[in-house]
């Protein structure tokens, strides 16, 4: 399931634009309002120019204290995984040439 | 209402129609894509993807491809379609690699090529933008226009100010993508929600051929996080193993190939684990290197990066085989099996004009990313042949919307698939019967018209358009040929016919023809 910081939202609405699953809706802040239809691909977190957007795993699937955060650096993406809120890993992938 | 009139209207702006739109462009034709949601990162690559199958390395024959589907297949591909398919891969790799997707030149698997692919949508998507004439985003295609054998356009729902425009073409390539959403999942699935089974739904309706909706795609996954388990299966020759340590596809499928056997006998053997009691079965994983991790994490973040998360709040220990394998809910997908749209060598369907890509497309087993590419490229070009116009003008049409909650049908819909059509929960067999059951009861749902969102609404219309299709032929298939694909307790024993059935609806109901392989 995806979570928002709305501390962090800007309100731009990219969230609700490039979700493949038009799950994500945007009321006063985006709220995901059929979290049945996330696929948690993702998109959101890496287009979110706030890095409002993290993932938790289903909850009958693991533990909710886990997060992923998806920054996208241009010509790198950094995925970290944070526990508690505090980040315990990070990994970086080259995604253009 | 509004009508826009371009050369070819791509319904899709995925995979195969990104490429479609940029070999239109090449040939001088003008291409529209219609889609659904934002094309930068729509449709099943959203997430991104870490080969490109379906691709001919040097020193390799377009035959040996056939047959690596043929046997994917269980014996069961169009060879004409393989043949053409497999030439022009190579072609589209090198253009997403001009534009910025790191390729890595090494093999992956038997016909793959290893990329960096998380950002292949994004570059995907810059393709499109430098090669269609326009791209209308939040829009959903609801309905063909047919004036006798040919097709001339297609009617769209403007989601955005929820309104129905036109766009006549004197040819429509359908690139929609395969059906996920039919049968109820455990967890997340493994096709994305946003592929409702639109452009079979278009195609059903117009009355266009349909290829071998009785055999269903049924992944074998690692277990919860529903990532795949041919990266590191066959990637890293990690065999699969019982809870009582046994490796059952060496001891009990060599006849198919064990460890390699084809992708179905891979999902049929950890369900049959499953049913005698053998479980967790897990993918054995003790021998791997530290090495070997790292680089297996960094192909998982190019392509289902949620498997990151998992093993972190799992804990997952590599060395002390941790990693559960069980296949999930069934799609229909002609990616991985020959269930779509009839096509020609071409990329015509049986209806004149209306052309098919992609997994929207059938024919193929293990088509993948790269099928989709390369059929995009076939269809614009046979779309740039396409003189003729037709002179007829659109008519009013408008979706039908009314009082049933969709979502309480799309929950019926998964309920019913789940039990009477060989779902998880009856370890993917069904029987006439029970196939019936579920007919009948999609059957009354169809006759439901829906209220809410009107996304949302159209999807469930269209699933349910695929659901009565697929049970047609999985009713009319009156043998198991591909356990648990299409497997029947009615017919127990496994067959090796040599066709796959054709249907065509007609308004009323369904004729079948088959196709000899």
């Amino acid at each position: 399931m995806i979570v928002f910081d709305y501390d962090l939202c800007i309100k731009c609405g990219k969230c609700e634009k490039i979700c493949p699953c038009l799950a994500i809706e945007m009321n006063e802040f985006p709220e995901l309002t059929y979290p049945e239809k996330c696929w948690h691909c993702c998109a959101c977190i890496k287009e979110c120019p706030a890095n409002a957007i993290r993932l938790r795993l289903p909850p009958h699937i693991g533990d909710q204290r886990y997060e992923m955060l998806v920054r996208d650096e241009k010509n790198e993406m950094v995925f970290q995984i944070f526990f508690d809120g505090e980040k315990i890993d990070e990994t970086r992938i080259k995604v253009r040439r | 209402m509004e009508v826009i009139s371009t050369d070819l209207a791509i319904v899709g702006g995925g995979t195969a129609g990104c490429m479609a739109s940029y070999e239109a462009k090449k040939h001088g034709i003008a291409s529209v894509i219609i889609e659904k949601a934002r094309v930068r990162r729509s449709g099943c690559l959203a997430p991104g993807v870490n080969a490109i199958y379906s691709y001919l390395h040097n020193g390799e024959r377009p035959e040996d491809y056939y047959e690596f589907v043929k046997f994917q297949g269980m014996g069961l591909a169009r060879k004409d379609l393989a043949l053409s398919l497999i030439k022009e891969t190579p072609h589209a790799v090198e253009v997403l690699e001009d534009h910025g997707l790191p390729v890595l030149h090494e093999r992956q698997g038997r016909f793959g090529m290893r990329i960096y692919g998380e950002h292949i949508k994004p570059i995907l998507s810059d393709i499109a933008l430098e090669s269609a004439e326009n791209i209308i985003e939040r829009a959903y295609s609801f309905e063909l226009a047919i004036d006798g054998d040919r097709v001339y356009g297609v009617y769209v729902f403007d989601l955005k100010n929820e309104d129905v425009f036109f766009v006549k073409a004197k040819a429509v390539l359908i690139a929609t993508g395969g059906a996920g959403g039919l049968y109820r999942n455990y967890t997340v699935p493994w096709y994305p929600f946003a592929n409702a089974g639109t452009g079979y739904a278009l195609a059903i309706k117009a009355g266009a051929e349909i290829e071998g909706f009785e055999f269903r795609f049924i992944p074998p996954r690692i277990k919860d996080v529903n990532s795949p388990i041919g990266v590191t299966a066959v990637g890293f020759k990690a065999p699969l193993m019982n809870s009582d340590g046994e490796e059952f596809m060496k001891s009990g499928y060599q006849k198919f190939g064990g460890e390699s056997a084809p992708i179905a006998i891979r999902a049929l053997a950890p369900s049959k684990e499953y049913i005698d009691g053998r479980f967790p079965v897990y993918i054995n994983t003790e021998e791997m290197t530290e090495d070997q991790r790292e680089k297996l994490i960094k192909l998982y973040l190019n392509a289902w990066p949620m498997f990151y998360l998992f093993i972190h709040a799992r804990g997952v220990d590599f060395a002390a085989k941790m990693l559960e394998v069980m296949p999930c809910e069934p799609y229909i997908s002609g990616s991985h099996t020959v269930a779509g749209i009839w096509i020609d060598e071409s990329r015509m369907t049986s209806i004149k004009n209306l052309l098919a890509a992609g997994d929207a497309a059938g024919g193929v087993p293990l088509k993948h990313v790269g099928g989709a590419l390369a059929e995009g490229i076939i269809a614009a070009r046979t779309a740039s042949q396409i003189k003729d116009h037709s002179s007829l003008k659109p008519e009013e049409r408008v979706p039908e919307f009314g009082d049933y909650r969709w979502r309480d049908a799309e929950e019926r819909m998964q309920f019913v698939l789940d039990h009477y059509a060989g779902g998880i929960s009856r370890y993917y067999i069904y029987n006439e019967q029970s196939a019936r059951i579920a007919l009948n009861e999609i059957e009354s749902l169809m006759n439901l018209r829906l209220n809410g969102k009107a996304v949302r609404v159209l999807e469930t219309y269209d699933r349910l358009a695929v659901a009565r299709t697929m049970l047609e032929h999985m009713i009319e298939r009156r043998e198991t040929r591909m356990p648990p694909f299409q497997m029947r307790s009615d017919y127990p024993e496994l067959s090796d016919s040599n066709y796959i059935l054709v249907s065509r609806f007609d308004g009323d109901g369904f004729e079948f023809r088959r196709d000899y392989v």
